[in-house]
């Protein structure tokens, strides 16, 4: 099978590949990130394309302009991630399947569900399953390509219950909110900066800021007892998971 | 992130020690600089209906206007930032207040009467909350820190003296006696103000040295870890590397190290994901455990405590399963009521329910671990051979 392997860690990705290719015959290219990856499914078709979710240098470069404030909601490009190689492989006219391959970190979960709900993954391998990697791999690859699901017991987790409230319907669900999210993402905290950068008015933050609590934030997860202050609830979801928030194709998706 | 990065990171972190302590006091100095002025139009009303010559109608009503001005500078100052968030100059609109509002009061009081109570000047209270905030507020940058120390004492001196100036031009040079104990009435309580300022520095300071301490120790730990565990197995496995069964036990053990403190980590923030608790327990057994039934617990996040005690379940029951049960087990997990279900089935031998009641046995011991956080941990009856175990323990504390 014709495989893109999308991993920022080359020489580990360098040992996928030739045990990939020596053990099961697929015909694996690399990609080191999604840029690079989406170049290639530009110049050739694959049958599946295994993709990491985040990228190092990415993250690094990205995070450096966040603390620095000099990225805005509508920069011309926020943060990529492997979600972005996920929407181009099921792009128009693709038959291309797709694996996602992560050790299934916190501030990766809401991609993984990204993955699941909009851009119909179901193939998800663990980097870490068990003593044989290469062996998950090649069975999410055959599982995928064959359009079967396939989900790492260890990623399972992470996926929706059948009774889950989609990303749609909670912290996607509105301009305004997801406008919210990506400035306090960026740092801005308090209501004045969050209404400067968003285009909101103040009074219209404010409102929206108690309801993201108890409307997203709770439905997405039923654990959260709000404390005195929702900004700060707020604040810290942000914190903990801005990679999701500032995710490019998240905001192609959903601007 | 890898451990240049982790390195990086934590060496940026620590060195910001005296930057964080300052970020840390201005940030409580924009809370208390609202209250200070609320404090001030409070002390303008007991001086309006106390000290003020009441028959003269206007010196009331130039305190009430200054009480109004207060107030709403309150109000402004809890949304904008205030003369002390802004520093600088600005700071120079304080120092002017507590200069002046003092010889206004001076010249509405009842003639000869500043000064003639011995419970202190006409207004002593109104310097002592910018006084608090002069005190403790970084104010002036690091290397004029000495020069801060003596610009704080020559405000508090001039606090302090100007209503003495005042009351000795106001009596043409002739002071009393009691006139002094008003003076150092006022004055004692001033330096009261500052020195409780200075404490509250102290202890913003102090709580911030705590919690690099606390961060400190942990990266110490880690980096013993790192040294201990991963250093050894990596040269280990580089002096066996011709031998592959030794290379991939070291390369198990690096892995049980690394799990048991991902876990540990895991577990130290709030609120915790319980996915993740999920994911880390399968992977402490590896290939040694299959979990034929695995729930999806989502975005669903515990508290600390709860995610400590579901952590320690999974382990021992896990455990259990792997050591007695053939490695297979069944995990459910429920949520009713704000009551958390945690179910774990193996097709082992069945054991008795009073093993729940041996204090040798670690299920006693994960069993009073439940029940202290109002929760328990019972034994169910299976359909065919196997052992049934359910946690469950209320998600929120009561």
């Amino acid at each position: 099978m014709r495989v893109l392997l999308v991993e920022d860690h080359s020489a580990y990705a360098g040992l996928v590949q030739r045990e990939l290719q020596a053990r099961y015959s697929h015909e694996v290219t690399m990609a080191t990130d999604p840029i690079l990856a989406n170049r290639r499914l530009e110049e050739q078709d694959y049958e599946v394309v295994v993709v990491d979710v985040l990228y190092e240098p990415l993250i690094r470069d990205f995070n450096t302009q966040r603390l620095a404030r000099k990225v805005m909601p509508t920069s011309g490009r926020l943060l990529l991630s492997g979600l972005s190689v996920l929407r181009a492989s099921t792009g128009a006219n693709r038959t291309t399947k797709t694996v996602v391959w992560t050790s299934g970190e916190t501030n990766r979960y809401l991609h993984i569900l990204f993955a699941h709900e909009e851009l119909g993954v179901r193939a998800f391998c663990s980097k870490t399953a068990g003593s044989g990697t290469i062996d998950s791999l090649h069975k999410s690859i055959v599982a995928a390509a064959t359009g079967n699901g396939y989900v790492d017991q260890l990623l399972n987790p992470y996926l929706p219950a059948d009774d889950s409230v989609p990303l749609r319907r909670t912290i996607l669900r509105e301009d305004s909110r997801r406008a919210i999210w990506r400035a306090m993402a960026l740092g801005y905290h308090s209501r004045k900066e969050v209404s400067r950068v968003t285009g909101y008015s103040e009074r219209h933050v404010g409102n929206m800021i108690p309801l993201m609590v108890s409307e997203d934030l709770q439905l997405l997860d039923p654990g959260l007892r709000p404390g005195k202050s929702p900004l700060n609830e707020l604040i810290q979801y942000a914190a903990r998971n801005w990679e999701f928030l500032l995710d490019d194709t998240v905001r192609e998706m959903y601007p | 992130m890898t451990s240049e990065g982790c390195i990086v990171a934590a060496t940026e972190q620590l060195i910001v020690n005296d930057e964080l302590a300052r970020e840390t006091t201005k940030k409580l100095a924009r809370s208390l600089e609202s209250a200070a002025l609320l404090i001030q139009s409070a002390v303008l009303i007991f001086s309006t209906n106390v000290d003020v010559d009441k028959t003269s109608g206007w010196g009331r009503g130039i305190l009430y206007t200054l009480t109004c001005a207060h107030v709403l500078a309150a109000v402004i100052v809890r949304k904008e930032d205030g003369p002390f968030s802004r520093g600088g100059i600005w700071l120079g609109v304080w120092a002017s207040m507590l200069v002046i509002m003092p010889l206004v009061v001076a010249h509405l009081v009842r003639p000869a009467s500043y000064g003639s109570g011995r419970g202190g000047v006409p207004l002593f209270g109104y310097p002592l909350g910018p006084l608090l905030l002069f005190a403790f507020y970084p104010w002036v940058k690091p290397r004029w820190a000495k020069l801060k120390l003596a610009l704080e004492i020559g405000i508090l001196a001039i606090i302090a003296v100007e209503p003495l100036l005042i009351i000795f031009r106001m009596r043409g040079g002739h002071l009393d006696t009691t006139n002094y104990i008003s003076v150092a009435v006022s004055a004692g309580w001033n330096v009261t103000a500052y020195v409780l300022g200075k404490a509250i520095g102290q202890m913003c300071r102090t709580a911030v040295a705590s919690q690099l301490n606390m961060q400190q120790q942990n990266y110490h730990e880690f980096f013993n870890l790192l040294h201990s565990h991963v250093d050894t197995a990596i040269s280990q496995i580089k002096n066996q590397a011709e031998d592959r069964e030794s290379v991939l036990q070291e390369l198990d053990r690096l892995q049980l190290v690394l799990s048991s403190q991902r876990l540990e980590m895991l577990l130290v923030c709030e609120p915790v994901l319980l996915a993740n608790i999920i994911r880390e327990n399968m992977r402490f057994f590896g290939d040694d455990l299959i979990v034929s039934y695995n729930p999806r617990a989502c975005g669903l996040t515990v508290s600390r405590p709860i995610a400590v005690l579901i952590s320690r379940a999974l382990g021992d029951l896990f455990k259990n399963t792997v050591q007695h049960a053939g490695g297979v087990a069944q995990l459910d997990f429920t949520i009713k009521r704000n009551v958390v279900f945690l179910d774990v089935v193996d097709g082992g031998p069945d054991f008795p329910s009073s093993i729940l009641d041996d204090p040798s046995t670690s299920l006693f011991r994960l069993r009073c671990a439940a029940r202290a956080l109002d929760g328990d941990l019972i034994k169910l009856s299976t359909p065919g051979p196997g052992a049934h175990l359910q946690l469950f323990v209320p998600l929120f504390a009561p």
